[in-house]
């Protein structure tokens, strides 16, 4: 891949319906579509709880905490590459879209602020990446429940509803007979075609007298209305009147209708040329509207395969800002997701299938591993005319990557790529792999299974409130509270004011709980100290309801008082595996991609 | 180099303004640097200051009003044209430079005035301003804005005193800096989208920002910074505890052969210095470099060393470890190099003497460059510390806001009620002037304001005409202010064009506008001399003025934070809704969607009757408060309210006006407690009824269970029959 390749770079001056449509050729042509994006944040080891994953975290939690990541931060840039392998050429057609939320529509919509992640933004203005750019010519959007709500608070001029026509009472006549009449003289001084000076003056006097207006060149009256059935009253008696006329409603901000205005045409091509270009305008004004999305039903409509790293991540922000308000559990966002898109394929868990790749941190590593170790004759064709701007600032190279790993890894399996690897966002899945070696001598592993050993939920036991730096300290602390901390049990610091332990044997912290739940008195000594512990449905729970704020063990002490103390047992029965890794710390390029 | 604009109150007529434009351009042409040039821009001219000027009020809503008055308004300002300032422009490379230019104008300032872009004002659209908070509700969401936003831009301007270069006395000499920040700090900051879109409309360089912008730490960070271990991280290796690898000899055999090799490669290099001191040729075995294996000898600390390059962190403890044992005249130095990585050495040193004073002259080195690494992190702070160490008089327009930031971002969280944050920044800036209370409050300056808009631009329009369209004038009027703007003799480019916006132009706006105060309020700043021996701060005509901040538009109440008191402003202020009695109010939250004002109004007469509710305020689609006109029917309200819940399916309930608003079983309701408990809750939610939702569950565990059934548990009774009797008034009907 020559560092030369050109990426379209797609801002608000040239996103137009023909971009769409040389897209939308580019897709049927191909086979996959590769997608990344860059986002205002990127999680690192430093992040706080709340925004990293932690090795005890199930599927569950982890989708709670990208749901809430997708919430708080901001897509800044996307980018698409449609493809097909043929042979061991790659033709690829690679956009990067510059995203930015504009108010196009009032409401707040789509969005009302956004967060920063402070370190992040400036290593992305180290690498050049252009805010400005962004900020100023970034498209922008409404999901797809968001645009119908626009358009139920924002009806277009030719829409109405027809009522049962029995409601009519005698003020309604009135208001009818009224308008009739006025319509009708107004529609016969416009026809009156008085071609003498004098009869021109008289008639352009009456007319103004009349208070006509124009629309475009055709000549309109203005009616006032105070309800939506008033407005309905006035398209039924234009229909009454004459075909040349069409009623076109006219609304402030809300949803009310302020007045109809009445066209006059000159004839039924006349009529349809000016339907059409009405039509034409609200065509216009919608695709402004949906912005980028436009780019996210196309892929959507297509039903091709999409091929991303880390999809969990990248799949809850197009949900997110593309689709609707993200479900609050992992199964409904499935299923939902499914629904726009039918296959989505992880490039990490395809990575697992090859042996030298499955420490690979990230696409860049995986992909340069790739060409050093291995020559693969895989070249990439990137058919666009290379620009000069593009050379410039070529963002989303990313994307390419992708793109250029997928072809390789699956010409190595040499099988269907899309079997049996689709559709998994479970991100710790990948904690199957081998422990890597490790100098973690805070804990003594027998061998490395047992690190990775899968691990009940149940098995889990949150200790805060120590003031122990260490765990081996605070694994010393913990022994002269309860006799139950003798047994063997693996224990992790969190953050600075809470930890983990994981018991070897079932059953041991439903136990332990239970005791501190009956107030026993073999944990005085533990609780007069101000050490306090909770099972695994704490944890959920803090996570179910969004009590993000704060540390972790702040959070957890918060949960345990509202539920009244019943959340040291955890309660469900249908408990997760999770894969416990003691070594493992999350990469910044594993979580949120760059 | 000057160039002095004179402002005049009165507008000059229209071909007195041609003389002096051409009067202007002459003296221009003449030679003089043209540091102020003229710009035909009308649409910035007459566009309205809405962006920190209106704290709290969507920038969506004013920027509407900036419409309305561009077009009702057109005629004054759209014409004229506009004089742009040149503001020097702070970022990481040349702000060292810029600090020690500024400390002496500092001191020497009158006053200084200070303005501050922010990502944002409101981080959701309930935290905006409302006419229905208190003054505890007005504070939370102040101190939320500040903690939440950062700073992208601060502009500081002193106003210094100086002779005239046009006639007698002395003038006013403006020095605006725009300084660029960056919160590298803060893990993350919040963005509203608006401030971004309006700071984008005008030209605003975000690249600029992230990548050279300055960074700032507050003194609590920087104390908690001084405490945490990690400050200490740095040291040299010789410092820690040496016993530690004493121990440590190499195991296997590759370990053994390095170390071998590494002791007769050191052994030769030293012999070979030897040789070279005693044939007093040293200095040129310095330029010639002595290979031996890997080593090449450079110059360290004015000694001969080398730097130990490519070898593995293992390799490099073999290293120390024969240096302290072999080598009594060799000392090992791991010091910090770029990027956060480490370089080590060994070094010679001539005599145990002179190993001892190296060691001596690398502490201290270290000890410096820790230090110096510290104060580039507080950075930009230096500034506001500069500030507050010469107690100066600084200067704000609608300046609450931009306080509350200076506070969180430079000195520490903002402390958790509004008297005590007075009290705090009262004694760190004991002297602030709101430019914008003086025109609201101040008689004579109402009068010649004409009840014109008293935004940022608007006002320097208004009162200094001359300045803000850069015409001079010759008249020797005692109302005018005569303000020159300084520019450098270097030509530098950091000067841009003041445009509108931009932090630094309008604090030399704000300046002008204060300075064209005082001469309204009597204060002569033609008679005072360079030498400032009586503050303007302890000018008893500036008394009155002086720590009044104007908290926001809608409050009708000015801040003193001086005595942390809050009282009524002078001016009378027109109010959207009747009077708010807090006790009276029912917040309510969660009920069905679609439910309007109407509905409320309808459902709530038919129980209480049709008076007895005062008003609504939809606080945003998903909850309202309601204000009944007594007490008690917010008592009656809510008990009404557990009582109908608790009898769910019972038909009466069903049939009840309220269940309209209780259907669906989401609806809540508290009081105004409870409205102040959400927005002082720190989640972040877009709907009103999500954060109560949130806060309701941190709530439960400060007040405990009791708040729960408070109203059914006072008396059962009571509300038993407060529930018959609108049952029966109900079937009366």
């Amino acid at each position: 891949m020559s560092s030369h390749t050109a990426i379209k770079q797609v801002t608000k001056s040239n996103f137009t319906p023909s971009l769409i449509r040389e897209l939308k050729s580019h897709i049927d042509c191909c086979d996959f579509i590769s997608l990344s994006s860059i986002k205002t944040a990127s999680a690192t080891s430093a992040s706080p709880w709340q925004r990293r994953l932690l090795p005890f975290d199930t599927a569950e939690t982890a989708y709670l905490k990208a749901k809430l990541t997708a919430e708080s931060f901001q897509l800044l840039n996307v980018s698409i590459c449609p493809f097909r392998v043929e042979g061991s050429k790659v033709v690829a057609f690679p956009y990067n879209f510059h995203i930015f939320p504009r108010e196009e529509v009032k409401m707040g919509l789509p969005s009302h602020s956004f967060s920063c992640q402070a370190s992040y933004l400036e290593s992305l203005a180290r690498e050049g990446f252009d805010f400005n750019l962004c900020i100023y010519k970034g498209i922008s959007y409404l999901s797809r429940v968001q645009e119908s709500l626009a358009r139920q608070t924002n009806p277009t001029p030719l829409d109405f509803r027809i009522y049962s026509k029995s409601s009519k009472s005698f003020a309604d006549s009135l208001f009818i007979e009224g308008i009739k009449s006025r319509i009708q003289y107004w529609r016969k001084t416009c026809l009156a075609s008085d071609e003498s000076p004098h009869g021109k003056t008289s008639n352009s006097l009456k007319m103004l007298i009349l208070g006509t207006q124009t629309y475009g060149k055709r000549p309109c009256m203005t009616i006032d209305v105070c309800s939506e059935h008033q407005v309905n009253l006035v398209f039924q008696t234009i229909h009454g009147i004459s075909d040349s006329l069409v009623p076109l409603r006219v609304h402030d901000k809300g949803v009310i209708a302020r007045s109809v205005q009445v066209v006059l045409t000159s004839s039924e091509e006349d009529k349809s040329a000016l339907l059409s270009d009405i039509q034409r305008a609200e065509e216009e004004q919608n695709f402004k509207l949906r912005g980028f999305r436009e780019v996210i039903d196309l892929i959507s409509s297509s039903q091709k395969p999409i091929v991303s790293y880390n999809c969990l991540n990248d799949f809850t922000f197009i949900h997110e800002k593309f689709i609707a308000p993200l479900p609050p559990s992992m199964h409904e966002f499935a299923c939902s997701l499914k629904m726009v898109f039918p296959e989505i394929l992880d490039l990490g868990h395809l990575m697992k299938e090859i042996g030298p790749l499955k420490n690979a941190k990230n696409v860049s590593s995986a992909f340069s591993y790739l060409n050093r170790q291995l020559f693969l004759p895989i070249k990439l064709e990137v058919p666009f005319q290379g620009d000069k701007d593009a050379e410039k600032k070529n963002q989303g190279r990313n994307v390419l990557k992708i793109t250029s790993l997928f072809a390789q890894i699956s010409q190595l399996l040499k099988f269907n790529p899309i079997e049996g690897h689709t559709n998994i966002f479970h991100p710790i899945s990948r904690m199957e792999l081998d422990a890597v070696s490790h100098q973690d001598d805070t804990i003594n592993h027998a061998t490395k299974q047992e690190e990775i050993a899968k691990w009940s939920t149940h098995n889990l036991v949150f200790i805060w409130g120590f003031n122990s730096t260490s765990s081996s300290n605070l694994k010393n602390q913990l022994k002269s509270y309860h006799p139950k901390f003798n047994e063997d049990f693996n224990l992790k610091i969190v953050d600075r004011n809470c930890a983990v332990a994981a018991f070897k044997r079932q059953g041991a912290v439903v136990e332990l709980l239970k005791e501190v739940e009956a107030g026993s008195s073999s944990i005085e000594n533990m609780l007069s100290d101000g050490v306090r512990i909770a099972g695994f449905g704490a944890y959920k729970k803090i996570c179910e309801i969004g009590l993000w704020d704060g540390e972790l063990a702040d959070s957890l002490q918060t949960v345990m008082l509202s539920e009244h103390n019943k959340m040291h047992v955890s309660v469900e029965n249908n408990t997760s595996e999770i894969y416990w890794d003691s070594k493992f710390m999350l990469d910044p390029n594993e979580y949120l991609e760059i | 180099m000057y160039f002095s604009i004179f402002a005049c109150v009165s507008p000059a007529t229209a071909p007195e303004k041609e003389r002096v434009k051409s009067w202007c351009v002459g003296q221009a042409m003449a030679g003089r640097r043209l540091l102020l040039r003229q710009r035909g821009s009308g649409a910035v001219s007459s566009a309205k200051y809405s962006f920190s000027s209106s704290c709290f009020s969507s920038l969506l809503s004013n920027k509407t009003t900036d419409k309305r008055t561009k077009g009702g308004g057109g005629g004054e300002g759209g014409e004229v044209k506009k004089k742009v300032y040149q503001v020097k422009q702070v970022r990481v490379d040349n702000f060292a430079a810029c600090l020690e230019a500024l400390r002496p104008l500092i001191s020497q300032a009158v006053f200084v005035a200070v303005d501050a872009e922010m990502t944002g004002i409101s981080s959701t659209p309930w935290r905006n301003s409302f006419e229905w908070d208190s003054s505890a509700v007005r504070f939370l969401k102040l101190r939320d804005s500040a903690s939440r936003f950062a700073i992208l831009q601060f502009g500081v301007c002193p106003f210094t005193i100086h002779p005239s270069a046009s006639h007698s006395g002395f003038s006013l000499l403006a020095h605006p800096h725009n300084f660029y920040l960056f919160p590298k700090n803060h893990p993350e900051f919040l963005c509203q989208i608006s401030s971004l879109n309006f700071l984008a409309t005008h030209h605003f360089d975000f690249n600029t920002c992230f990548s050279q912008g300055l960074s700032y730490l507050s003194r609590a960070q920087e104390e908690a910074q001084h405490l945490s271990p990690s400050a200490n991280a740095p040291s040299p290796e010789h410092e820690q505890d040496i016993n530690a690898h004493v121990d440590f000899t190499a195991q296997n055999t590759a370990d053994l052969l390095f170390t071998q090799r590494i002791q007769i490669w050191l052994h030769e290099w030293r012999e070979q210095l030897i040789i070279m001191t005693r044939r007093d040729d040293f200095i040129q075995s310095e330029k010639m470099s002595c290979k031996f294996g890997n080593f090449e000898t450079t110059s360290y600390k004015m000694r001969p060393a080398v730097l130990l390059q490519g070898y593995t962190s293992h390799q490099l403890k073999l290293i120390r470890l024969v240096v302290r044992k072999h080598f009594s005249g060799l000392v090992f130095v791991r010091t910090p190099a770029d990027n956060n990585t480490w370089e080590s050495r060994v070094v010679y040193t001539h005599s145990e003497k002179d190993g001892a004073s190296f060691l001596k002259e690398l502490q201290m080195d270290l000890r410096s460059s820790r230090e110096s690494s510290v104060t580039s992190a507080v950075g930009f702070r230096h500034v506001i510390d500069l500030l507050s160490s010469q107690n100066k008089l600084i200067v704000g327009h609608n300046c609450i806001l931009d306080v509350a930031h200076m506070y969180d971002k430079f000195i520490g969280p903002i402390p958790s009620s509004m008297e005590e944050f007075m009290r705090e920044v009262h004694k760190i800036f004991p002297n602030i002037i709101d430019t914008k209370h003086i025109m609201n409050a101040n008689g004579t300056v109402q009068h010649l304001m004409k009840s014109k808009s008293t935004a940022l631009s608007s006002s320097f329009s208004t009162l200094c005409p001359t300045i803000s369209s850069g015409w001079s004038h010759r008249s020797t009027s005692d109302q005018h202010v005569n303000v020159q703007v300084h520019a450098d003799d270097d030509g530098s480019s950091r000067f841009n064009s003041g445009a509108k916006h931009e932090a630094g132009y309008d604090a030399f706006m704000t300046g002008c506008v204060f300075a064209q105060l005082c001469v309204h309020l009597g204060i002569k700043f033609d008679q005072m001399g360079p030498s400032i021996s009586d503050p303007l701060q302890s000018n008893e005509k500036l008394k009155p003025y002086l720590n009044h901040l104007y908290p926001t538009w809608n409050s009708g109440t000015v801040v003193d934070f001086a005595t942390g008191t809050e009282k009524p402003e002078n001016v009378v202020y027109k109010r959207k809704y009747p009077k708010v009695v807090l006790e009276n109010i029912v917040l309510l939250w969660g009920f069905p969607s679609g439910l309007n004002y109407k509905n409320l109004k309808g459902c709530i007469g038919k129980v209480f009757g049709p008076d007895k509710m005062v008003s609504i305020f939809f606080i945003d689609s998903s909850a309202v408060l309601l204000q009944f006109k007594k007490e008690e029917f917010v008592k009656d309200f809510l008990i009404l309210k557990e009582t109908l819940e608790r009898r769910k399916d019972d038909p009466i309930s069903i049939l009840h006006p309220l269940s309209v608003i209780f259907e669906g079983g989401n609806t809540k309701a508290g009081d105004y407690n409870t409205y102040k408990d959400v927005i002082a809750c720190n989640s972040c939610k877009v709907l009103f009824k999500d954060q109560a939702d949130v806060s309701r569950v941190a709530c439960k565990v400060d007040l405990g269970e009791k708040e729960e059934r408070l109203f059914l548990d006072d008396d059962e009774n009571i509300s038993d029959s407060f529930y018959k009797n609108t049952i029966a008034s109900l079937r009366g009907r």
